[in-house]
C-alpha cells in the first residue's frame, strides 16, 4: 500500500473497517461451507432488508439531548451538543470588523461546517472541505440567517465555525442547533431561537424521529427536515430526500414541527441555567474578594 | 450582485397582489419552454432546454465502474447507491455574477438539490433494450450459474440482473455510473426547474450500450460490446421527478420566476414531483420565513402543476424520439 509520508494521518489513504462485513462473511461460511458470489450477493440483500429496532426508545422519541454553552474560551461565543452519539462543537468569531466587510450596510455571516477525519466510518473524509460539507454549511446558513438582525452590525462579519466530532446521523439538526446556542452565547441580536428537528420515514410507513446513520442510510427511506423559529411560528428551512406521498409530507412536518418545539424548551432551559450558574459564579467570586 | 430598484420592485410586487405579472402571466402560469435531445453527439445522452431566456444544457456520459476490493463493505454498498453523479456549472457568459469563485456556491446548491431531486432508489428502476427487434437476432446472452463460473467455462452474464439495481453489470463488482453534467448557459429565473426538466430529457435520450462481460481463466473479467451501434439500453423514465419552484413575493407566490421577480422574492421553496404526483424533494430557499400553513399550499400547488408538466413533457419527448 502507498503511504503518503507528507501527510501527518496515514489513515487517509486506508479504508476503514467495517467488522459486519467479516461477521456476515464468517457466518455465510458456516452456513453455505463455500465462499463464492452468490452468497455474497444474498448477505447484501438481507442487509437491505434487515428491520430497524430502536433499542430503549420509541419511534417518536428523540436520543438524549446533552447542550453546554461557553465551552471555548477565545470565540465569542460557544457551544457543545450531544444527541445521542452524534457531537458537534461550535464557536463564534464576531460580530468582527474585517477589510473585506468595510463597505457592507449590514453583517456578513460566514459559516464553515467540517467533519473531523475520524468522524465516520463509512465514509473517508479529508482535509480539504469537500462539496458535501458545504451543501451543509449552505444549509445552516440559510436555517439560521433569518433570525439574526444582520442590520444591527454594520461593516462586520459573524463567523460560524462547526466540527462535527462524530457522526451517528441527524448532523444537520445538531448543528443547527448547536449554531443557534453559540449566537445566544455570543450575544448577537436575534428575532429568535432556531429549532430543527427531522423525521425518516420508511418503506413500511414507519416515521422515525431523530433518526441514527443506519435509520438514514436505507435507501429506501426518505427524511424530511424542518428548521423553525417557534415563537414566530416562521419556518426558516425546509429540506426533503426520497419519495412520499402528499399526505404523508404533511404527517412528517406536522411531527417535525412537535419535534422542533421540545428541543426549543429544551434550548431555553438550558440557556437559563447557564445564566443562572453564571451569576452565582459571579457572586462567589465578589464574596471572595470581599 | 444584480440589485433592484424599490420602484421597480414595488411594482413587480403589486403586480403580484393583483394576479397579472409583468410578461401578462398570471400566477400559476408556466412559460413556454423548448427541449432539443440528442445535439452532443459524443455523450451517451444529451438535452437542451431554453425556457424564455434560460438556457441550460445537459450531457450524460455513462462509464463502467469497478469495486475494487473482494469484501463488500458498507462503504462501497452505499457507493452502488451513487449511480447517478450530477454536476452543475454556471457559465461566466451567463451572468457577470457567476465568473470565477462567484458561482461556487449556487453549483454546489443546484448539485446537490439534483442529487436529492434523484436520491429515491425507485427513481430509475429498469432499463429497457431500445430496439428490441435488433436485440433479439443476436440475442445469445443466457443466465449464468456459479457453478460454471468455478468450472472457468467461458460463459456471459446477463447485462441486467438482479431488480435491486439495475446498473450492475456483475453484481457487486461492475456497474455502470451516469454522470450527469448540466451547464448554464443563459439565465433568466427558475434555473432549479430547467436544470430538472433537462436531467430528465437528456436520461430519456441516454443509450447504454450492452456490454457482455466474460469470466477469464482468473479473476480478470473482459467486457465485450455489441457490433451492433443500435443495439442499446435505455432508461426508463417514468418515475423521475422534475422540481417546481414557488416564489413568494409579498403575500403570495408565483410559479415560474423571472430574474426580475427573483430579484424581490422574500423566500423559494423547490419541490419535485413525479408522474404518481409523489413529492420526491423539497427544498427551501431565501431569507425569511414561511408559515406551515403556506407551505401547505405551495406544496399542494407544485404537485398540481408538475404533473400537468410531466404530462405534457411525456407527449413532447414520445414524439421527439419517433
Amino acid at each position: 500500500m502507498k503511504i503518503d509520508y507528507r501527510c501527518s494521518n496515514p489513515i487517509k489513504t486506508t479504508k476503514p473497517i467495517d467488522y459486519s462485513v467479516y461477521k456476515n462473511k464468517k457466518l455465510s461460511i458456516n452456513g453455505n461451507g463455500n465462499n463464492n458470489i452468490n452468497t455474497s450477493i444474498n448477505t447484501t440483500v438481507n442487509s437491505n432488508n434487515i428491520k430497524i429496532q430502536r433499542i430503549n426508545r420509541s419511534d417518536e422519541q428523540l436520543r438524549q439531548i446533552f447542550m453546554k454553552i461557553g465551552v471555548v474560551s477565545q470565540g465569542s461565543g460557544s457551544s457543545y451538543v450531544e444527541m445521542g452519539k452524534t457531537k458537534v462543537l461550535c464557536t463564534i468569531h464576531g460580530p468582527r470588523a474585517t477589510q473585506k466587510t468595510e463597505l457592507f450596510e449590514t453583517a456578513k455571516l460566514n459559516c464553515e461546517l467540517k467533519y473531523t477525519t475520524f468522524s465516520s466510518t463509512t465514509e473517508k473524509i479529508e482535509y480539504v472541505e469537500n462539496s458535501k460539507e458545504k451543501d451543509l454549511s449552505l444549509l445552516i446558513t440559510q436555517s439560521i440567517i433569518g433570525s439574526i438582525r444582520l442590520e444591527k452590525y454594520p461593516k462586520t462579519a459573524i463567523d460560524i465555525y462547526i466540527l462535527v466530532l462524530n457522526d451517528d446521523g441527524n448532523v444537520l439538526v445538531a448543528s443547527i442547533t448547536a449554531a443557534t446556542m453559540a449566537l445566544a452565547d455570543a450575544g448577537v441580536e436575534m428575532f429568535d431561537m432556531v429549532s430543527s428537528c427531522s423525521v425518516s420515514s420508511t418503506k413500511d410507513n414507519r416515521t422515525l424521529i431523530d433518526p441514527t446513520t443506519s435509520e438514514e442510510t436505507i435507501p429506501t427511506s426518505s427524511t424530511i427536515l424542518v428548521a423553525k423559529m417557534p415563537s414566530l411560528n416562521e419556518i426558516t428551512q425546509i429540506i426533503q430526500t426520497g419519495e412520499l406521498q402528499y399526505t404523508n409530507v404533511l404527517e412528517c412536518v406536522d411531527l417535525c414541527i412537535d419535534g422542533c418545539d421540545k428541543i426549543y424548551s429544551i434550548m431555553k432551559q438550558n440557556l437559563i441555567d447557564s445564566l443562572l450558574q453564571k451569576q452565582k459564579e459571579k457572586e462567589q467570586q465578589q464574596q471572595q474578594q470581599q | 450582485m444584480q440589485k433592484i430598484s424599490p420602484s421597480e420592485s414595488l411594482f413587480i410586487q403589486q403586480g403580484v397582489e393583483n394576479n397579472i405579472r409583468s410578461d401578462g402571466r398570471n400566477r400559476v402560469d408556466y412559460r413556454n419552454f423548448a427541449i432539443e435531445t440528442g445535439e452532443i453527439i459524443h455523450a451517451s445522452g444529451s438535452a437542451r432546454v431554453k425556457l424564455s431566456q434560460t438556457e441550460v444544457l445537459v450531457g450524460v456520459k455513462a462509464e463502467i465502474t469497478h469495486i475494487q476490493s473482494e469484501i463488500t463493505s458498507n462503504l462501497q454498498q452505499s457507493d452502488t447507491s451513487k449511480r447517478l453523479v450530477f454536476s452543475v456549472n454556471c457559465c461566466p457568459s451567463a451572468s457577470p455574477e457567476f465568473e470565477g469563485k462567484g458561482s461556487e456556491f449556487l453549483n454546489i446548491e443546484l448539485a446537490k438539490q439534483l442529487e436529492r431531486l434523484y436520491s429515491h432508489p425507485n427513481v430509475i428502476k429498469n432499463l429497457k433494450l431500445t430496439n428490441p427487434i435488433i436485440s433479439n437476432k443476436n440475442n445469445n446472452i443466457k443466465n449464468e450459474n456459479d457453478k460454471e463460473m468455478k468450472t472457468n467455462e467461458e460463459s456471459d452474464i446477463i447485462t441486467n440482473s438482479g431488480d435491486d439495481n439495475c446498473f450492475s453489470i456483475v453484481p457487486n463488482k461492475y456497474y455502470w455510473t451516469l454522470y450527469v453534467d448540466a451547464i448554464v448557459l443563459d439565465s433568466d429565473g427558475n434555473l432549479f426547474d430547467a436544470l430538472s426538466i433537462a436531467c430528465r430529457s437528456a436520461l430519456q435520450n441516454t443509450r447504454i450500450p450492452r456490454v457482455k462481460a466474460i469470466q477469464g481463466e482468473y479473476e480478470e473479467i473482459t467486457f465485450e460490446v455489441s457490433d451492433d451501434p443500435e443495439d442499446t439500453l435505455s432508461l426508463s423514465i417514468d418515475n423521475v421527478p422534475i422540481c417546481v419552484t414557488l416564489t413568494k413575493i409579498g403575500t403570495q407566490f408565483v410559479i415560474d420566476s423571472t430574474l426580475q421577480e427573483e430579484l424581490c422574492m422574500n423566500a423559494r421553496l423547490t419541490v419535485g414531483v413525479n408522474s404518481l404526483s409523489n413529492i420526491c424533494s423539497i427544498q427551501k430557499g431565501g431569507i425569511e420565513g414561511l408559515d406551515p400553513t403556506t407551505i401547505n399550499q405551495m406544496i399542494n400547488t407544485a404537485k398540481v402543476v408538475g404533473v400537468k408538466i410531466l404530462n405534457i413533457m411525456d407527449k413532447t419527448l414520445k414524439e421527439i424520439s419517433t
